[in-house]
């Protein structure tokens, strides 16, 4: 060995445990950026441990190409974040680094220059305060700050959840503290960016998003790595920017299930930034109006404080919820008589209605009326649903997208229907009813980019348009001053599903898309077309009662042990057919079955079945479910299943994946 | 097999145009039929009314008819949908042979 090196491994971004030995100048610490030589490139990595493995000789081990030693050594609370990731959700180190280092720095052949001395102006919040509700001000008393504690900070829609994140954060940076805001989507939460930087101007602030470009990522996981960052402010891949002196996390709209990564390692944003505030001993508020039910529970069970935000900032009540029930009103084209007259109303007012539709495109399916043709996807087991836009039928799983046939493929009848109703068709509808009325569409269709986005709101704010059609788009955050009416369609899928979350998800979108309705001005009201009014689900939405939904579902979840009184572990596998799947599945349940009998907590072991949408992208699905009613014990369990699997022989063409929580089953 | 059909009648109700996924018009309406067939050596007068379905061009020219206006085709009978099995005249040629005036 060279004079003055020694032996370490370093972690590298690689499809596997991804830990290679290298030689690095004695000097070099745990954290520490390298360069790397590996195969016929280089790569950047960490070094990792200064324990190397002593079998391999001496003249094998390369040395390192370039210590970055401008950047400070990764502080050990988040490398522990990397190893916590990997053990929990049972994925190789490697595959998590990746997840942390831009992708923009690691095909950096230099070191990123270092920074001018910053002075780290100050980052005192700027302008004149708003004043705090009651509410709110006792929500601040409620939460610590110093020490690790969740809180759950329950606020019902409008009620300024914002503020008290703004002044936690306020009293981090007070400290000379750090402070990681998360957000489910930032396409989705200009305002609240725009109220950061507006509140925190003199703050350095880096905005993590996938859309971000590259090079802005880069920048951002440099300058966090070197402390000169008071708020990360991003969507669930900040959950791994890495901190000098964290002092406070804030997960806005908690139960938003974009917070759970689903390629690469699935991890949850959320839950790992409740690992971090206590590994760094700091304070953790979620907020939303709408909690999970894993975060209510964890109230219940007196882990986490609850602070509830009962009244709304602007003093406005929240809206009158109704229903109408369809199976007593027909809804010709969707739009129910007394929706429409409703409608009618608001816009003599002045004011702006909603209609919210949660179904993009025109028609979800494009039918033959003579022989019951329909148009499926030729990859996936969906349907492909119709675009007035493009006047294609796209999917919406795979992207597969085709004109629709002149005549039908089956029988040859010329006059395929366009069945069913999205964002498209009611907005036709609505233009129909309303020539006047001036219309946007917010969907994923009609709003592609972030400037778009933010146009678009801003032009709605404006009062530019005086009737929406939206999709889940319009469900979050946003402030719409003259919106007082919301219309509610096709909202009886959710109802029935056979999904755990289901009925979760629904009550929460709903609640939340009625809460966009009379935040400023004039009271608002809530429309909801439903043939099941007599569900207790839309009594407790009425009543704007979460907290009878969660008890209610809580129960139903105790009595059938279904989380989050059980923990649950999903096994897919996939390939070109079903057979070899499920045949992989059959011999990983046989693995676990035994490795079950052996564990001192009964571990639940399902059978393998194929998935609801079984066939996605030309692939075949089926899935696998374990479940426990300890969390050790599943863990100890998978721990040693995860390792069977990878001994298990399967076609090359097969492909599986363990996924730890899944959010759905 | 054979499934031909001619037949005159007044145009008594229209549906207006629709267009298929694939941009194909579409009409629907009703023909009203009044004539005197002979029925077993008999004379008798008929009426009925029958659904029309007709598409592309053809459709077209039905749409621009005003009702009450008096037309000869040709077409043939198919059910109505998969579920309704009662036939509907679909109509491939068409004659305008008068009509009132517009309104």
């Amino acid at each position: 060995m060279n004079e003055g090196m020694r032996r370490v491994q370093v972690l590298l971004p690689f499809p596997g445990e991804g830990l290679f030995d290298y030689r690095v100048p004695e000097a070099v610490v745990p954290g520490q950026i390298v360069r790397v030589p590996f195969g016929r490139g280089a790569k950047l990595g960490i070094v990792w441990s200064l324990e190397a493995d002593p079998s391999v000789p001496d003249e094998r081990i390369k040395a390192v190409e370039a210590v970055w030693q401008g950047l400070p050594p990764l502080v050990s609370a988040d490398r522990e974040l990397l190893e916590f990731t990997a053990r929990y959700y049972l994925a190789p180190l490697g595959e998590v680094v990746a997840a942390m280092l831009p992708p923009a720095l690691r095909r950096r052949k230099r070191e990123p220059r270092t920074a001018k001395p910053d002075t780290g102006g100050s980052a005192m919040p700027a302008g004149l305060l708003p004043e705090l509700t009651p509410g709110q001000r006792a929500a601040l008393e409620a939460v610590p700050r110093e020490g690790f504690s969740v809180t759950l900070l329950h606020g019902i829609t409008g009620s300024g959840k914002t503020e008290v994140y703004l002044r936690l954060i306020a009293d981090c940076l007070a400290r000379g503290r750090q402070a990681l805001l998360l957000v489910p989507e930032i396409g989705l939460t200009p305002q609240l960016t725009e109220r950061v930087r507006a509140r925190f101007s003199s703050a350095r602030i880096v905005c993590l998003h996938s859309d971000a470009p590259a090079s802005e990522r880069s920048a951002a996981f440099v300058a966090a790595l070197r402390g000169e960052v008071d708020i990360v402010l991003g969507t669930r891949l900040a959950v791994f920017a890495p901190f000098v002196r964290l002092g406070l996390v804030v997960v806005d709209e908690e139960h938003d299930p974009s917070y759970k990564q689903f390629e690469g390692v699935p991890y949850s944003a959320r839950d790992l930034a409740v690992w971090r505030a206590r590994r760094w001993n700091v304070p953790i508020v979620l907020g939303s109006a709408t909690p999970s039910l894993e975060s209510w529970a964890a109230c219940e069970a007196g882990r986490y404080r609850r602070v509830a935000l009962s009244a709304r900032a602007s003093g406005q009540p929240l809206p009158t919820i109704e229903l109408i029930d369809t199976t007593q009103t027909s809804a010709e084209e969707g739009v129910s008589e007394p929706l429409a007259r409703a409608i009618e109303e608001t816009l003599k007012r002045g004011e702006q209605a909603l209609v919210f539709l949660n179904r993009r495109g025109y028609a979800p399916v494009v039918c033959c009326g003579h022989c019951g043709w329909v148009s499926r996807c030729p990859n996936c087991s969906v349907n492909l649903v119709f675009h007035r836009d493009d006047g294609r039928m796209h999917c919406h799983h795979c992207g597969h997208r085709e004109a629709p046939p002149r005549a039908c493929p089956e029988c040859g009848a010329l006059d395929l229907r366009p069945i069913g109703r999205g964002t498209q068709r009611l907005e036709e509808r609505l233009q129909a009813l309303f020539p006047q009325a001036r219309i946007a569409r917010i969907d994923r269709d009609a709003v592609k980019t972030l400037p778009q986005w933010e146009t678009l709101l801003e032009e709605v704010r404006a009062g530019q348009y005086d009737l929406l059609v939206g999709t889940q788009m319009m469900a979050k955050g946003h402030d719409f001053p003259s919106l007082t009416l919301v219309g509610v369609i096709g909202a009886d899928a959710g109802l029935y599903a056979a999904e755990v979350r289901a009925t979760e998800r629904m009550f929460q979108q709903l609640m939340q898309v009625a809460g966009r309705a009379g935040r400023a001005g004039a009271p608002g009201r809530v429309l909801i077309q439903t043939e099941f009014s007599q569900h207790p689900l839309f009594r407790e939405l009425a009543a704007h009662d979460y907290a009878a939904f969660a008890g209610r579902t809580l129960a139903e979840r105790r009595a059938l042990r279904l989380p989050p009184f059980a923990f649950q572990a999903l096994l897919r596998a996939d390939d070109e057919a079903l057979e070899p799947a499920l045949a992989f599945l059959e011999e990983a349940r046989s693995a676990a079955r035994s490795l079950a009998a052996s564990e001192a907590r009964p571990i639940r072991v399902f059978d393998p079945v194929p998935m609801r949408l079984v066939r996605l992208a030309r692939r075949e699905r089926a899935q696998l479910l374990v479940e426990g009613d300890h969390r050790p014990a599943l863990h100890a369990f998978l721990e040693r299943w995860a390792g069977a699997l990878r001994e298990l022989p399967h076609p090359r063409s097969l492909r599986w994946r363990l996924e730890v929580d899944p959010l759905e089953t | 097999m054979c499934n031909r059909v001619e037949l005159e009648g007044v145009l008594i109700s229209s549906r207006g145009l629709r267009y298929t996924p694939a941009g194909i018009p579409v009409f629907e309406g009703v023909l009203a039929h009044r004539s005197t067939q002979t029925e077993a050596g008999a004379e008798r007068r008929i009426e009925f009314e029958v659904g029309i379905k007709s598409l592309g061009e053809c459709g077209l020219r039905l749409a621009e008819l005003p009702l009450g206006a008096v037309i000869h085709c040709t077409g043939f009978l198919a059910a109505r949908t998969l579920k309704s099995r009662t036939p509907i005249l679909h109509i491939t040629e068409l004659r305008h042979m008068e009509g009132k005036e517009h309104g």
